[in-house]
């Protein structure tokens, strides 16, 4: 028997791409839950429609926060997998059953998706710089050894996404669930998935001076103040 | 020229010698005040005045701190004044970091029991498949 998979989508203001991504994961995964995170357009409304379990962040807390949320949601309704996932389509689906297979398997408790490891995918110049630098900066802090630490495709095992503790609510959550991987010992491994570099998901997405703030927030998180 | 600038120094040192104690009597009266209302506790209270009155006595009687800065080994009471607080200042600024941060991960915390809870109750019909009501 398949495990039960949810999908965990955050979601800010994407009622234009939003609806679609559901869809396009519903034909395959029926079990989405989007966390509205304090949008001011239809999203909440776009994601029901194409069917997704929908929660709402009545304000705007952050992509951590809105993945805590999902998260935390999908192991109450019985998840065995959870698979995130980013709401500007970004993503492919095809990549997710090669994530979903090491961790439905047993052999790892979490499997990261990796644009580095994609042959294909053409990431821009200065973005490249920037990620390379958090790899660096990851293994020296976190003592984890990733090739992307930035990437929003993941698989977690229930097991791991009940112990892994994400209190950064902003961008920084991505260092902080790399951080718990380590501290917790968990068994992972990187997966190759294309990232789609669309005029779209690059508008979307965060500039790549967000580093500073994702270090700044990181290091004072860690730090347990 | 330069005789006035003296004059009108020394004139405008009186005016702000007696605006910032006359604002330290209103601070007093305030922090007084809220100690009444038990909005502030006895340790606030104490604190608070005696930070209001030795601003007070330093701003009347500049040569207090003159004294002081000779004790701290810095040269002019001024000087003294500004180090002081300037460290005051960047400790209360750390409270005031910290406090916000936790005050954002309870407000999170919130948020999210919220949306966890309306989703508990808001029927959702075309959402729950086979799997999930198995489990």
């Amino acid at each position: 028997m398949s495990p039960v998979v949810y999908f965990v989508i955050p979601a800010y203001n994407e009622e234009a791409a939003v609806g679609d991504v559901v869809r396009r994961v519903r034909a395959a995964f029926p079990n989405i839950v989007v966390v509205d995170d304090g949008s001011a357009d239809q999203t909440a409304a776009a994601a029901r429609e194409a069917g997704a379990i929908v929660l709402r962040h009545l304000i705007n807390r952050g992509q951590g926060a809105a993945l805590k949320t999902g998260i935390d949601c999908a192991v109450a309704r019985g998840a065995e997998i959870i698979v995130t996932f980013d709401s500007d389509g970004q993503h492919r689906l095809e990549d997710v059953r090669a994530l979903i297979e090491p961790v439905a398997s047993g052999r790892y408790d979490v499997a990261l998706g990796s644009r580095f490891l994609d042959r294909e995918t053409k990431v821009p110049p200065l973005r490249k710089l920037t990620l390379k630098l958090g790899v660096v900066f990851t293994r020296l802090v976190s003592r984890i050894q990733v090739t992307d630490t930035h990437n929003g495709l993941r698989a977690f095992s229930r097991h791991a996404a009940q112990e892994i503790q994400i209190r950064q609510d902003r961008m920084a959550h991505a260092s902080e669930i790399l951080d718990e991987i380590s501290r917790l010992k968990l068994r992972f491994c990187e997966v190759p998935t294309r990232i789609l570099y669309t005029d779209y998901s690059k508008a979307k997405g965060q500039r790549s001076s967000a580093a500073f703030r994702i270090v700044w927030d990181f290091l004072i998180g860690k730090s347990g103040m | 020229m330069a005789d006035i600038l003296v004059e009108h120094h020394s004139s405008n040192r009186l005016i702000i010698q007696l605006l910032i104690v006359l604002f330290a009597l209103y601070a007093l009266t305030r922090t007084l005040m809220r100690f009444r209302k038990r909005t502030i506790g006895l340790a606030e209270f104490v604190v608070w005045s005696g930070f209001w009155i030795a601003g007070g006595i330093c701003v009347m009687w500049p040569g207090i701190t003159q004294w002081f800065a000779g004790i701290l080994g810095v040269g002019r009471g001024a000087d003294a004044v500004f180090y002081i607080g300037l460290v005051g200042l960047s400790y209360a600024f750390f409270r005031v970091y910290l406090r916000t941060r936790q005050q954002d991960q309870q407000l999170t915390m919130l948020v999210r029991k919220l949306a966890l809870r309306d989703a508990e109750t808001n029927a959702q019909p075309t959402t729950p498949p086979k799997t999930a009501a198995d489990a």
